[in-house]
C-alpha cells in the first residue's frame, strides 16, 4: 500500500460460499474516498444496483474504518456500517466504542460481507486468523448475552463484538447493530441486513498497529487538535456539559427553543421536560461516565435503576435522541420506563429513534380512532402510557400482532393500516424523523429533507445557530451573515450552512472522527483535516483545503447518485406534511411551518444540481471526478446536461 | 427611565449545581441587571462560573434565551425586558 495510516488490506467474506479473502486495499480508493463512509459509497455504487434486494444475498454489508480510526486522535473511536437499506435506498449507520480501532489493529481497514449463510454464523477475526463459525447456539440471544457468550468461548473478555439481537434476526426494518453492549450502529436498518445474511456477530481481536506516514508530524498535528478539545474556550463545553451530563443536557435546551419533539411531533414543547432532563438523570440515575476509544470528551454514561418496577436496570445512556423518542414524543415523562425501554432496544438491537417514532405514530392513530384497543391487541395506547411503550417493543421485535405492522416502520405501517394513517407517519424517505423540528429551527427541515438515508440529523445538522456559536459563524461565513444565520426561524443562508455541514460530516464519517469535536462543539473544520491527513497518510494533496473540500463533495455526490440510480429525486427530498402545513402550536416557533422550498432550491443551486428535479448535473459530477457515474446515470436519463 | 419587569430566570446543568437553584423570580430592567442580581445572590461561585476572569465578560457560549429566543451578549444585555419574560441561562451544552 503506497499510503500509510491504512492497514492496506480488507476482508471480503462470502457467506454463501463460506469463504474469506484478504484483499489489498486499492490505493486509488484511499486517495479519492479516504475511508469509512467514502469507501462504503464507492463499493455500494460499484457492487449494488437498483435490482438488488436489500434483504437478499446480493446486497453488501460493509464495516469500514478510516485512516484516523484508532490513531490517537481525539475522538476517533468510530466505524461506519453501510448497505442498501431495507427501505430500498442508501443506508448507513455510525457507531463509537472500541470495535473500529480493534479491526484496524487486527490488520483490516474494512470488511465487505456478501451472500447469505445457509444457517446462523458469526465471524471471528483474530489478527490474520478469520473463521466463519456456527452461531445456532447464539440465535435468539440478546446482544449482551451474545457478546458475553462469544467472549467466554474465546476465553478472552477483551474481544470486541458487534452483533444483532432479535430485531435483526427477525429483520425488523429498523434493527441496529450493537457493539460493546451499548454502542450502536443505529439508523436505517443495518441490523436487518445483517440478520438477512444469517450473520449474528462479528468478533474481533487485534494485536497489531498502524504506522503513520510521518510519525512526528502526525503526533504534532494530533496533539494540537487534542489541546483544542481540552484547553481554552472549548474546555468547559466538552467537559462540564458533555462530560458531566452527556447528550441529555440537550433536553431542556431543545424544550426552551421549542423543538423537543412531543406527541409524535405535534408540538416542540413538552410541559414535563424537567422529568426527563439530563439534570434529573444526573441527580438520580447516572452511575458512571463512559468513553469511546481515544476520546477526551467522554460523553457516554451508564445509568442505573436500583429498585422499584424497573429495579436492576443498568444501561448505556439513554442519549438525548432516545429520551426524546421514547419519552416526550410519546408524551411520557416516566424516566425509569424510558431508561428501561432504552435498555430493551439495545438488548433486542433496534434503533431507539425509529422505535419511539413508530410507537408515537401508533399512539396518535389511537387518539384519532384509526387504531382501536382491539387493533392494539388489548393495549391502551393513550399518550403517556409508558407500559404500552414497553409492551409494544416486546411485540415489535417478535413481530406479534400490531407489533408485526409496526416492525415495518411508520411508512409501511401507515400503508397497511390505511384510514388516513399516513398523515401521522413522520418520516422522510421511509426513515422516521430524528429529534428535531424544522418549524422551530428552519435549517433542520432542510437537513431532514436532503439526508440520503432519510430523516436524519447526523447528515447535516447545524449546531451553529442551535447552540449559538456566534464567533464560529462569523469565522466561517462572515459577520455580515451572522444575524440571519443566528435566527432559527429565518431561511436565509440556511442552505449555505447545511451544505457546508454536510461536506464537513462526510469527511468526519470517512476519516473517521466523532461529531463531538466537529459540531458539538464545532472545534474541527476543513483546515484541521488539511493539517492531519497528510502526515497520517502521506497524501500531500490534502494539505490543500480545496482538495479536502473536493473529496467531501465527491463522496456526497456519489452517495446522492446511489439514490438517484434507485429512482429517488426531488420528490423524495421533502418533509411530512405536519412540518410543511401545520403551524407549530407552542414555543418560540409558534405559528411557523418549515419553509422548505426556498431552502431546497438554494441547496440544489449550491450543489449544482437541477432545481426542477434534484438530479445531479453532468458538470457537478465531472467536477468531482465522477465522469463514469455521470455516464451510467446518463444512460438511465438520471443526470441533467 | 426603563420600567422594571417581573421575570422568571431558569438555570440549567452546572449552574444548577453551583447555585442549588432551578428557578428564581425577580424584577429587573434588563439582562445586565438580572446577572447583577444573580451575582449578588450567589456570589463568587456564580461569578467564577459565568464570567471570564481575564476579560470580565460572559464566558464563551453561555446561552441566554429570552422567551426561547437567543440573545447576543455583545449587543442585547441592556435591552429592556418585558413583563413576565422567561430567561433561560444555559452553560455550554451540546449533543445530538
Amino acid at each position: 500500500m503506497k499510503y500509510k495510516g491504512y492497514t492496506g488490506e480488507y476482508l471480503r467474506v462470502d457467506l454463501t460460499r463460506s469463504s474469506v479473502k484478504t484483499l489489498p486495499l486499492p490505493p486509488d480508493m484511499a486517495r479519492h474516498y479516504l475511508g469509512g463512509l467514502g469507501f462504503c459509497a464507492k463499493i455500494l455504487w460499484d457492487e449494488v444496483s437498483e435490482e438488488t434486494d436489500p434483504l437478499g444475498p446480493d446486497n453488501r454489508l460493509i464495516f469500514a474504518t478510516g485512516p484516523i480510526t484508532g490513531a490517537f486522535f481525539s475522538p476517533s473511536g468510530r466505524f461506519t456500517v453501510a448497505a442498501k437499506s431495507p427501505l430500498g435506498h442508501w443506508g448507513e449507520a455510525h457507531s463509537g466504542g472500541t470495535w473500529g480501532a480493534e479491526l484496524k489493529y487486527a490488520g483490516y481497514d474494512m470488511i465487505v460481507f456478501q451472500g447469505r449463510a445457509p444457517s446462523p454464523v458469526y465471524v471471528f477475526i483474530d489478527d490474520e486468523q478469520v473463521e466463519i463459525t456456527k452461531a445456532d447456539h447464539l440465535w435468539g440471544k440478546d446482544t449482551s448475552q451474545t457478546t458475553i457468550a462469544i467472549r467466554e468461548q474465546a476465553g478472552d473478555e477483551t474481544v470486541k463484538v458487534a452483533c444483532i439481537g432479535l430485531g435483526g434476526e427477525n429483520t425488523v426494518m429498523y434493527a441496529c447493530i450493537a457493539n460493546e453492549f451499548y454502542h450502536v450502529s443505529g439508523r436505517s436498518g443495518m441490523g436487518a441486513v445483517m440478520g438477512s445474511k444469517n450473520l449474528k456477530a462479528v468478533a474481533v481481536r487485534g494485536t497489531g498497529s498502524v504506522e503513520p506516514y510521518d510519525p512526528e508530524g502526525y503526533m504534532e498535528a494530533a496533539t494540537e487538535r487534542y489541546k483544542k478539545v481540552t484547553t481554552g474556550r472549548w474546555l468547559e463545553m466538552s467537559q462540564s456539559s458533555l462530560g458531566r451530563y452527556g447528550t441529555p443536557c440537550l433536553v431542556m435546551l431543545e424544550n426552551e427553543i421549542g423543538r423537543l419533539p412531543t406527541k409524535n411531533h405535534w408540538t416542540g414543547v413538552f410541559d414535563e421536560a424537567e422529568k426527563i432532563s439530563g439534570e434529573l438523570i444526573r441527580e438520580r440515575y447516572r452511575a458512571s461516565r463512559g468513553s469511546c476509544f481515544s476520546c477526551a470528551i467522554q460523553c457516554k454514561y451508564i445509568s442505573r435503576i436500583d429498585k422499584g418496577r424497573f429495579g436492576a436496570t443498568i444501561t448505556g445512556g439513554p442519549e438525548y435522541e432516545s429520551i426524546m423518542a421514547l419519552g416526550s414524543n410519546c408524551s411520557s415523562a416516566d424516566m425509569e420506563a424510558i431508561i428501561h425501554a432504552n435498555l430493551l432496544c439495545n438488548l433486542y438491537g433496534i434503533d431507539t429513534i425509529s422505535c419511539g417514532k413508530v410507537v408515537s405514530f401508533a399512539m396518535e392513530c389511537y387518539e384519532k380512532g384509526i387504531l382501536t384497543k382491539e387493533d392494539a391487541d388489548g393495549l391502551d395506547l393513550s399518550w403517556g402510557n409508558s407500559s404500552a411503550v414497553i409492551d409494544l417493543i416486546h411485540k415489535i421485535v417478535r413481530r406479534e400482532g400490531l407489533g408485526k405492522i409496526l416492525s415495518e416502520g411508520v411508512d409501511r405501517a401507515a400503508q397497511a393500516i390505511g384510514k388516513g394513517a399516513d398523515r401521522y407517519a413522520m418520516h422522510v424517505k421511509g426513515l422516521e424523523v430524528s429529534g428535531q423540528d424544522g418549524r422551530a429551527q428552519q435549517s433542520v427541515g432542510l437537513t431532514h429533507a436532503i439526508a440520503a438515508r432519510g430523516a436524519d440529523h447526523l447528515t447535516a445538522l447545524s449546531s451553529l445557530e442551535e447552540i449559538g456559536y456566534s464567533e464560529v459563524i462569523e469565522d466561517r461565513f462572515g459577520s455580515e451573515k451572522l444575524e440571519e444565520i443566528q435566527n432559527l426561524l429565518s431561511t436565509t443562508y440556511k442552505a449555505l450552512i447545511v451544505k457546508d455541514v454536510e461536506d464537513l460530516y462526510v469527511l468526519t464519517d470517512s476519516l473517521i472522527i466523532c461529531k463531538y469535536g466537529t459540531m458539538w462543539p464545532p472545534i474541527y473544520y476543513f483546515d484541521d483535516f488539511a493539517r492531519v491527513i497528510p502526515p497520517r497518510t502521506g497524501m500531500e494533496e490534502y494539505a490543500n483545503i480545496s482538495e479536502v473540500r473536493l473529496t467531501a463533495e465527491r463522496i456526497v455526490s456519489l452517495r446522492r447518485s446511489f439514490n438517484i440510480r434507485e429512482g429517488l429525486d426531488k420528490r423524495d427530498d421533502t418533509l411530512p406534511k405536519r412540518f410543511l402545513k401545520e403551524p407549530m402550536p407552542h414555543g418560540p416557533g409558534k405559528g411557523h411551518v418549515c419553509e422548505l422550498d426556498v431552502m431546497l432550491d438554494e441547496y440544489y443551486r449550491l450543489r449544482d444540481w437541477d432545481i426542477e428535479t434534484g438530479l445531479p448535473t453532468r458538470s457537478s459530477l465531472e467536477h468531482v471526478g465522477l465522469e463514469r457515474v455521470a455516464e451510467t446515470l446518463g444512460k438511465k436519463e438520471r443526470v441533467v446536461a | 427611565m426603563l420600567a422594571v419587569a417581573r421575570a422568571k430566570v431558569k438555570l440549567f446543568t452546572t449552574l444548577r449545581e453551583i447555585t442549588g437553584t432551578k428557578e428564581i423570580d425577580l424584577a429587573a430592567e434588563n439582562i445586565s441587571e438580572v446577572l447583577g442580581q444573580l451575582t449578588e445572590r450567589f456570589g463568587k461561585k456564580f461569578v467564577d462560573a459565568v464570567y471570564d476572569p481575564q476579560t470580565g465578560e460572559l464566558r464563551p457560549y453561555y446561552r441566554i434565551l429570552v422567551n426561547g429566543r437567543g440573545l447576543d451578549p455583545k449587543t442585547d444585555l441592556e435591552k429592556p425586558l418585558g413583563e413576565d419574560d422567561v430567561i433561560a441561562i444555559f452553560p455550554p451544552v451540546g449533543g445530538g
